[in-house]
């Protein structure tokens, strides 16, 4: 299949949900191990840190929190891209879906960072480069969810969030550039999470692990939103009619 | 519709309603007043802020003037004709949004001798300030300018505004302190040539987006 | 975690456990509070998102169902009160009422 036959099949609401089967289950499952991997492998196994001590296992959920909800707002903007130029209706659906999961994990970020600064530099709240950009972060997604509640119209709201999706995404690199260097002028070289020094293999495996599961819980996470949003779209079409009426469990996946 | 009849048109509205201009410059001087009237009296504590406090006030009013940016032309039809009408939609707004700059951007930066005065600041910093204003502001009006046109279908439209501009409005406020303080400290170029840069990367985005979010916001009537 | 081998420094390479006890777990050298915090939120998070899918997808899909059924119901009747009156063709109810749910097919 060719990558335009492939683009054509995904406008299809039905050929998407029908191939977003698979991944769901390969999402869920490699999530499920992933995660239980490197959650135990950082919590028992990784070793403590020289400087921070236990704290730093708090680095192997912060971490992956932070980037997978940066990566899925800019999943959105690309979405909204997408939107606005072939016009795609699932590129809205996939806002949507992106939107609940992508706030969690943002304030989730914040919190974990929260509690890692408490211990490692004796604060609860830190304004530096990276406490500031994923504040911003949320910020962004806030504002979105926000335009999405004021507009009823469907097909305004889709474009709507797509522009501020597609603007947004365009300042995520601009702010976390700007506050970083304005941070450097005023902090002196203490350990903060903008340098990474480099790790050695039995810190940044699990970090790498939970990397990995985060972004498959996320992947499952959305695909399944996707699908919801997908049946409740299509319901009067007779595919939606007969996977619903299915009489055995397993005929409803 | 060529680009001196929209200046012509642009001029000729601001000037019946120029409580547009007013307002949000009495707000300027009323918050300078209460930053002065309430932070501490030694001259110290209030320079080292002075610079953040000037910035944040210069945003705060420039989102002031915003709201009313497309607010009064989209309630009278005026915006639906201009955007039907107009050959190039885009050089319209782009004509308001120089406009609203002239009397907000521009006219902060005219007045910056005065703002540093009240706020504390050193005499040798105006130029620098004057400078900072002067690039940074146009930023400003432009990524505003993106944000009104989303939400000026809504009644209620001033926090969404705020909410969705003032993520743009961050790096602008950084860079602008920074080339403030940069005439009081270290001595460095580099916030400057960073707030020349973040109005041209306004300039390229924000017309293009203003006038898609117009598009939008008119279906919405 | 049993008799682990004790506290592994950072250039230790050959010891496994990293905890010699459930005590050391918990308290994790003062920064117990901390850890625990943010792993039970991170899990808190992971669990609690799966489950509100999951429960979104099945009432979804009961909504649906239900919403189906109501319309298969409405039909039933209004065929069945046709037949009942004798005067109308049943063909004429049954067009009207499938045309409500049978909108659009897919592409």
């Amino acid at each position: 299949m060719s990558l335009t036959e492939l683009w054509h099949k995904l406008g299809s609401p039905r050929w998407f949900y029908q191939m977003s089967t698979h991944w769901v289950w390969g999402f869920g499952i490699a999530a499920i191990v992933l995660l239980l991997a490197g959650l135990l492998w950082g919590l028992l196994i990784a070793p403590p840190d020289y400087q921070q001590g236990h704290s730093v296992r708090i680095m192997y959920v912060h971490v992956p929190a932070a980037m997978v909800a940066q990566s899925i707002y800019i999943g959105m903007g690309v979405a909204g891209f997408v939107l606005f130029v072939w016009r795609m209706k699932l590129a809205d659906v996939a806002i949507a879906a992106c939107l609940p999961f992508g706030m969690l994990l943002t304030a989730l970020a914040l919190f974990s960072g929260s509690v890692w600064g408490r211990p490692t530099w004796g604060t609860w709240w830190e304004w530096d480069g990276r406490t500031v950009s994923t504040l911003v972060l949320l910020f962004l997604y806030i504002g979105i969810y926000a335009l999405r509640e004021a507009i009823p119209d469907a097909q305004l709201r889709a474009r709507a969030s797509a522009l501020v999706a597609m603007v947004g995404t365009i300042n995520i690199p601009v702010i976390k550039y700007s506050v970083e260097w304005w941070h450097t002028l005023h902090q002196p070289a203490s350990f903060t999470l903008t340098e990474k020094p480099t790790m050695p293999p039995e810190m940044y495996l699990p970090l790498l692990v939970m990397v990995l599961g985060v972004y498959c819980f996320a992947g499952y996470n959305i695909l399944s939103r996707m699908r919801i949003e997908i049946l409740r779209r299509e319901q009067g079409t007779r595919w939606v009619r007969a996977l619903v009426t299915a009489p055995t469990l397993t005929g409803q996946r | 519709m060529n680009i001196g009849a929209l200046w012509v048109r642009e001029w000729r509205v601001l000037m019946r309603n120029r409580s547009a201009i007013y307002n949000p410059i009495a707000f300027m001087f009323l918050a300078v007043m209460l930053f002065a009237v309430g932070s501490p009296v030694q001259d110290n504590a209030r320079g080292e802020y002075g610079a953040a406090v000037l910035w944040l006030i210069v945003l705060l009013t420039n989102m002031l003037s915003l709201d009313s940016l497309f607010r009064r032309d989209y309630d009278n039809g005026v915006l639906e004709q201009l955007m039907t009408t107009a050959p190039v939609p885009l050089l319209a707004v782009l004509v308001r949004i120089a406009m609203q700059w002239l009397f907000s951007g521009l006219l902060m930066a005219l007045l910056a001798p005065l703002l540093c005065v009240l706020l504390g600041l050193p005499v040798r910093v105006i130029g620098a300030t004057m400078l900072a204003l002067l690039l940074g502001t146009p930023a400003l009006s432009l990524l505003g300018a993106i944000g009104a046109s989303i939400t000026v279908g809504f009644a209620r439209g001033g926090v969404l505004l705020s909410l969705l501009v003032l993520p743009l409005f961050l790096p602008v406020l950084v860079f602008g302190v920074s080339a403030v303080n940069a005439s009081l400290g270290q001595q460095s170029a580099a916030p400057f040539y960073w707030l020349g840069f973040l109005s041209m990367l306004a300039l390229s985005l924000g017309p293009f987006a203003a006038t898609a979010g117009l598009k939008i916001s008119l279906q919405m009537q | 975690m049993g008799a682990g081998i004790g506290h592994r420094t950072y250039a230790d390479g050959a010891a496994m456990m990293v905890f010699s006890s459930m005590e050391e777990l918990l308290v994790m050298g003062g920064h117990g509070l901390y850890v625990w915090l943010a792993y039970g939120a991170t899990v808190t998070v992971l669990i609690g998102s799966a489950i509100t899918v999951n429960n979104a997808r099945k009432r979804t899909l009961a909504q649906l169902r239900w919403s189906l059924q109501a319309g298969e119901d409405s039909l039933y009747e209004r065929q069945s009160s046709l037949a009942e009156t004798a005067e109308s063709p049943g063909q004429h109810g049954t067009r009207h009422a499938s045309s409500a749910t049978r909108r659009h097919d897919e592409p």
